[in-house]
């Protein structure tokens, strides 16, 4: 069976705000939609900063959880939802990156050698535009995460990071700059 | 060169799918970038975490539920009175239902995903208990509570279970307030707050710590960003580790 979400999507009538509404409720069909529609951006973003595919799995599904939780006291202020969203998923990061600080070093390391790790992405420059961004500062990965491969605006980025409008357009342009300027290295290399 | 304001206008048309006829080399980086987008999980493997996700969310709907027709028997409006009989069945009928669920999730720790379930039922018990048996419920709901912040304690330090402790302690000491001729309880209480102060005093620490570094490297992009007017974008690489 179709879902009426899925119908109104393809109509164009899809109200955000209803969906999130209804999912307040702890409507299935709505949470559904709401899987459906933002797994895959948090997948990326974690899987990106994490590297690892298993753990991306693990905490975009922690993720999920921790949205069924705390739901109901989501209070809808224009297009806070994704930012909301992200915040739960950096968090997750965060917390994850602390208790595996030991982990994480042998992931980067493995990185080098273009292990198995990658096996999700076929396209080798996929690879090297990841290791470029590894070289960022960690504001500048995130915030280049968030625009360019997860999709959020600039103000809903500031939202998720705790920044000004203003500071993320600067670290957007400072991390393409030196994106820029990693990739030219490693190519004349 | 585009300065941030024009690039990040060009970015955002960049993001939505609209073609951008630049020739500039940061808006070559992030079309590279953006390919980015391609990364998919496995559909077999999105299949099976969407189930479990969705029996979750399933488990919390039914239990609700069966709580929302519990507050309509315990509500004393006459309309209410009517329908009793009919809103007594129905709640019997979804108790029994969510039951097989409900059962599994007795012994449910704040981390697993059945405890959401547990909490709803022990709310749900405590709406069904007549007012001379409820201060037994919420004693034994009280160390039901301490038990689990125990389990909780001796789990590594992060800011999730942090959290999770916190709303546990406010949960527990609400309770402690309806029980307080229960000595013995009320010093459990008063242990578990001091080993939840000093076991999270380190994390407070290190949160500090953090809001430090990044009040610091703010005011690096300040200082960058007002040099960066005259010298266009070359001192950003500095920044690079």
């Amino acid at each position: 069976m179709v879902s009426r979400y899925k119908v109104k999507r393809m109509q164009k009538k899809l109200d955000l705000k209803k969906v999130i509404e209804d999912a307040k409720r702890h409507d299935v069909e709505a949470l559904s939609h709401l899987y459906d529609e933002f797994f895959d951006k948090i997948y990326r973003y974690i899987f990106i900063r994490v590297r690892s595919k298993e753990v991306a799995e693990d905490l975009s599904s922690q993720t999920f959880l921790r949205l069924l939780e705390k739901i109901s006291d989501f209070t809808w202020r224009g297009s806070g939802f994704s930012a909301w969203l992200f915040r739960i998923a950096n968090n997750l990061v965060i917390d994850w990156f602390r208790v595996n600080k030991e982990v994480s070093k042998e992931i980067e390391v493995e990185d080098e050698k273009a292990s198995t790790e990658y096996s999700v992405i076929t396209n080798e420059s996929f690879k090297e535009v990841i290791l470029a961004l590894k070289t960022l500062t960690d504001n500048q990965q995130q915030v280049i995460i968030l625009r360019l491969v997860s999709g959020l605006t600039c103000r809903e980025t500031a939202e998720v990071l705790d920044l000004s409008e203003a500071n993320v357009r600067t670290l957007q342009y400072r991390a393409l700059t030196a994106t820029r300027e990693e990739l030219k290295v490693k190519a004349d290399a | 060169m585009l300065n941030d304001k024009e690039l990040d206008q060009k970015l955002d048309k960049l993001i939505i799918g609209e073609s951008v006829e630049e020739t500039d080399p940061l808006i070559d980086i992030a079309k590279d970038i953006t390919a980015l987008k391609k990364i998919k999980i496995k559909e077999d493997r999105f299949g099976e975490l969407k189930d479990e996700f969705v029996s979750t969310a399933s488990k919390i709907e039914e239990s609700q539920k069966s709580q929302e027709a519990v507050q309509v028997i315990t509500k004393p409006k006459k309309i209410y009175f009517m329908n009793l009989r009919r809103a007594a069945a129905a709640a019997l009928v979804l108790l029994i239902s969510s039951g097989t669920t409900a059962y599994a999730a007795t012994g449910a720790m704040p981390d697993s995903q059945l405890y959401t379930v547990k909490r709803a039922s022990e709310t749900a018990s405590i709406y069904l208990t007549p007012s001379f048996l409820k201060s037994g419920l919420e004693e034994k709901i009280s160390k039901e509570r301490i038990r689990e912040i125990k389990y909780m304690l001796k789990k590594k330090n992060t800011i999730t279970n942090e959290e999770i402790i916190k709303e546990l302690m406010t949960d527990v000491k609400d309770y402690g307030k309806t029980i307080s001729e229960e000595k013995n309880l009320k010093d459990q209480i008063k242990k578990l707050d001091t080993e939840f102060n000093s076991k999270f005093n380190r994390n407070s620490k290190s949160t500090e710590k953090k809001n430090n570094d990044f009040k610091l490297e703010e005011k690096i992009d300040k200082q960058n960003n007002s040099v960066g007017k005259n010298k266009n974008d070359s001192e950003g690489n500095s920044r690079k580790p």
